[in-house]
């Protein structure tokens, strides 16, 4: 099985896990877009509209939280078109990614990356993980404190993966395009950065979930 | 007609003597048995070659003979090899039906400034050749044109059914295959004699005459028609010499036995005389400037790499050459093969002759996948502009005579960068086919150049020649009258055009010449494979822009068009064009490298930035974990 045929399949299970979730996770509907609205079936695109309103930062943020905001979108934006980049020759048409698709793909990138990168110097004192929020440690200490929100805990694993996954998927091309390896340690780099980037994906697709989730969870249920 | 009798029965008589006369040792072929010199034992010394030396009859020749007669190969050299067998082997088996004719390679290129033609010619079947039927040409001419640099193997029986008239085969005698033109060692071997010995006709004494202990004068050219070389016979005329063999009495041992210095292992020098190249513009004429092949500087010969065993398929050395070649070696003996290894191959092949493992840094892949060794590696780096070349069978380079000046017919021009059959970008030589034919539908074929050429070279007459090896300057007006001409010649079928400077000329209802484009006038090519340069002098060793520039030769180059008519001289194409490539494409490519260095400081931000706070965060993570794990941490409730 190729790395692309395994990419393929990562891709659907992880989306089908996550629509499989939210099925059973979602708010009732009454509950999100309330009783009195007209054209209920028009629920299915509301739905799909949802995500791209909670983008939009809240009315009390500060100007680090727009920014914040700002680069989160960005980030979206760019995963989008260095995603569709990436896979679209791969995927439908079998094969390497090449043209005008390649040119983007390294442009996007670069700038996703740089958003990313931004993004995270914002905002990672938010996903410091805490002690409590270790199930292990709290097994292992009999704690019977305040017990974490599991997406809370999903969210900043995903945020370290993504920043994780970061480093060897920028690494790889870096040291790809200095004069210092052969043939086969380019391959090596290649492979490292197809990887590192079905993984990256996956991880972004969970992260940007369990973000809209937490949202969503936030509308409901204010305060 | 009643002559032609005569002369074809006389002819199947000789060839009834011939049957008779040969010797049991060439007739052991046909009992199936194995030949001793195409066996071995095992061992790697070379075999000493005390020879007797056999007539055309196979008679063993002494030399108190009268009159002397010039030795065969066929007889001599079949007495231990199978000379059938050999028949068959890549040089010359070009006329043989069903040989695989494999990647296309350098064809004949017919060149002839009096009617304006340059077309490509060969009895194999590859793209933008003609076989040389298509222009009338006999296997007779065929082999007075360009059996210079044959290796021989043409004989009347090569004509068919068809009669060749002007064919003087039984004067001349068959072109037998020349094992001494690769074979002979001996450094009084020349090999520009057979050149001079085809031209005088003499086909039969044209191998002997290139040894170093014979020579031969006298010309069956000047020979009457049914002249027996036999019988020996002088001519009337006392200036007119028959063909006549000298051999070196002192060269014959006690037994009537001759020493040749023949070895297996073939020296370069006699593979120059046919695949010799010349760049017109920086060396010239003369060579001292030019570097030879890496290989052979390293010491390899072209045999080490260009192998055969007993049929004499030799190995040509391309990818994908195994495909069609039943040679054990075939898949070995590519540049993969030897730097790499090929994993089809039957032999063990990767780092033989302490081939190099090439390291590439810094090269993305996907290079490899689209562009063939070569392209970085051989030939010369490209320029601006295409360059004019020559090479030993286009322009017959070491043949001694005739002047040989650079703007000589026909121009050849390298290197252009095209795909080749695997879809890889390489290195080619290409010429601009340019002649007189015909237009059948879609199809266009050339003319019969003899049924033509009076014609052409009346209306070419006045045509300016600023040298007589070059283009004459075709007006618009010299096509006209031509082409008008060609429509009223008796039995030419077909609408009459000219292929010139990749455009076809035609006669439209007005009579007025029209320009269109076709397939057969886009250039004759071949790959170019030697010489090959080392890793410091491949193209993209200096810098990635020397190919992804907006004015990159290699892309953006421009590509001489070739044509004898005036007012079109002046045009060229863009390499890109060969290459089917997007040229807005690689142009905005090109532009992205002026901005890789920023994209390579961006990028080392980002991995920096991103170690850097995976480091601070996971030592602190690390710090945290220790400190909680710390079963004299009195605080650590309290983080719950």
């Amino acid at each position: 099985m190729t790395l692309v045929q395994i990419s393929m399949i990562v891709f659907v299970m992880t989306v089908l896990l996550t629509a499989v979730h939210f099925m059973f996770r979602a708010p009732d509907n009454d509950r999100l877009f309330g009783r009195a609205r007209r054209c209920k079936w028009l629920d299915p695109l509301r739905m799909l509209i949802l995500p791209c309103v909670s983008v939009f930062p809240r009315r009390d943020a500060g100007f680090a939280g727009w920014l914040r905001h700002l680069l989160t979108a960005a980030c979206a934006v760019l995963f989008a078109v260095s995603f569709v980049t990436a896979y679209y020759q791969r995927f439908l048409e079998g094969r390497q990614i090449t043209g005008y698709f390649q040119m983007i793909h390294i442009g996007s990138s670069a700038a996703l990356m740089g958003c990313l990168i931004a993004a995270v110097f914002l905002s990672v004192r938010r996903f410091v993980f805490a002690p409590a929020e270790n199930p292990f440690l709290r097994r292992k200490l009999s704690d019977t404190g305040r017990r974490v929100m599991p997406s809370r805990l999903m969210l900043k694993c995903m945020f370290w993966a993504i920043l994780g996954l970061t480093l060897p998927l920028t690494a790889s091309i870096l040291l790809s395009m200095l004069p210092l390896f052969g043939t086969e340690v380019q391959e090596m780099l290649i492979l490292i950065h197809r990887v590192s980037a079905m993984l990256f994906t996956v991880a972004v697709i969970l992260f940007a979930y369990t973000l809209f989730c937490k949202w969503l969870d936030e509308v409901i249920s204010p305060g | 007609m009643y002559l032609g009798w005569i002369e074809n029965s006389m002819r199947d008589f000789r060839w009834y003597i011939l049957l008779l006369l040969i010797p049991a040792a060439v007739t052991a072929a046909a009992d199936g048995q194995d030949y001793i010199g195409d066996t071995s034992d095992g061992s790697r010394s070379p075999t000493v070659h005390i020879l007797n030396l056999y007539d055309e009859q196979g008679t063993k020749i002494l030399p108190s003979d009268e009159p002397l007669l010039p030795f065969s190969l066929r007889t001599t050299c079949g007495e231990c090899h199978d000379y059938s067998t050999i028949a068959g082997g890549w040089h010359v088996n070009f006329n043989r039906p069903g040989v695989n004719p494999g990647r296309r390679a350098q064809p004949w290129i017919y060149a002839d400034p009096t009617t304006a033609t340059q077309i490509g010619l060969s009895y194999r079947n590859w793209p933008g050749v003609w076989h040389p039927e298509a222009i009338g040409m006999t296997p007779w001419e065929f082999a007075l044109h360009f059996g210079r640099h044959l290796a021989g193997n043409l004989s009347e029986k090569d004509e068919g059914e068809a009669v060749d008239y002007q064919a003087r085969w039984m004067e001349s005698g068959t072109l037998e295959i020349n094992c001494l033109a690769c074979h002979d060692a001996e450094p009084g071997h020349d090999q520009s004699e057979y050149a001079v010995q085809i031209a005088r006709e003499n086909f039969r004494w044209a191998a002997p005459a290139t040894g170093a202990f014979m020579s031969v004068k006298g010309a069956a050219r000047d020979m009457p028609d049914m002249w027996d070389h036999l019988l020996g016979e002088l001519p009337e005329d006392p200036k007119k010499i028959p063909p006549t063999v000298y051999y070196d009495p002192g060269r014959f041992d006690h037994d009537h036995k001759v020493f040749f210095d023949v070895s297996r292992k073939i020296p370069n020098n006699r593979c120059y005389f046919c695949h010799s190249n010349s760049d017109v513009l920086t060396t010239g004429m003369g060579k001292w400037t030019a570097d030879q092949d890496v290989h052979l500087t390293a010491g390899l010969s072209c045999v080490d790499c260009h192998r055969n065993g007993p049929d004499h398929m030799i190995v040509r050395g391309y990818e994908g050459e195994s495909e069609v070649s039943a040679n054990p070696l075939a898949a070995a003996t590519t540049c993969q093969g030897c730097h790499l290894g090929d994993e089809s191959s039957v032999v063990s092949a990767k780092g033989r002759f302490a081939a190099p493992k090439p390291e590439h840094h810094g090269i993305p892949g996907v290079h490899f996948e689209k562009l063939t060794c070569t392209a970085c590696h051989s030939g010369p780096r490209p320029e601006a502009l295409t360059q004019p070349t020559q090479t030993s069978r286009a322009h017959g380079l070491g043949v001694h005579g005739p002047e040989k000046t650079a703007s000589m017919l026909p121009h050849l021009y390298y290197p252009v960068y095209m795909r080749n059959d695997r879809g890889k970008i390489g290195p080619y030589k290409i010429f601009w086919p340019a002649f007189w034919g015909r237009r059948v539908d879609e199809t266009i074929e050339p003319a019969d150049i003899d049924s033509i050429r009076p014609l052409v070279e009346k209306a070419l007459k006045d045509a300016a020649r600023p040298d007589g090896e070059d283009w004459p300057e075709i007006t618009v007006e010299h096509i006209r009258t031509v082409l008008g001409g060609m429509a009223k010649l008796k039995g030419f079928e077909g609408i009459p055009v000219y292929v010139a400077g990749a455009k076809v000329y035609a006669l439209d209802a007005q009579g007025q010449v029209t320009e269109s484009a076709h397939a057969a006038a886009g250039p004759g090519s071949w790959p170019i494979a030697h010489a090959v340069r080392p890793a410091e002098q491949a193209l993209g060793e200096k810098s990635c822009e020397e190919c992804h520039a907006k004015d990159a030769p290699f892309l953006f180059g421009a590509v001489t068009i070739d044509t004898p008519v005036v007012g079109e001289g002046s045009r060229t194409m863009t390499m890109i064009e060969f290459q089917g490539l997007d040229a807005g494409y690689m142009k905005s490519f090109a532009s992205t490298f002026a901005a890789r260095p920023v994209l390579k400081a961006v990028l080392f931000v980002i991995v920096f930035a991103a170690g850097l706070v995976l480091l601070l965060y996971g030592l602190r993570a690390a710090g945290a974990i220790l400190r909680f794990l710390d079963p004299d941490n009195k605080d650590r409730q309290e983080h719950v």
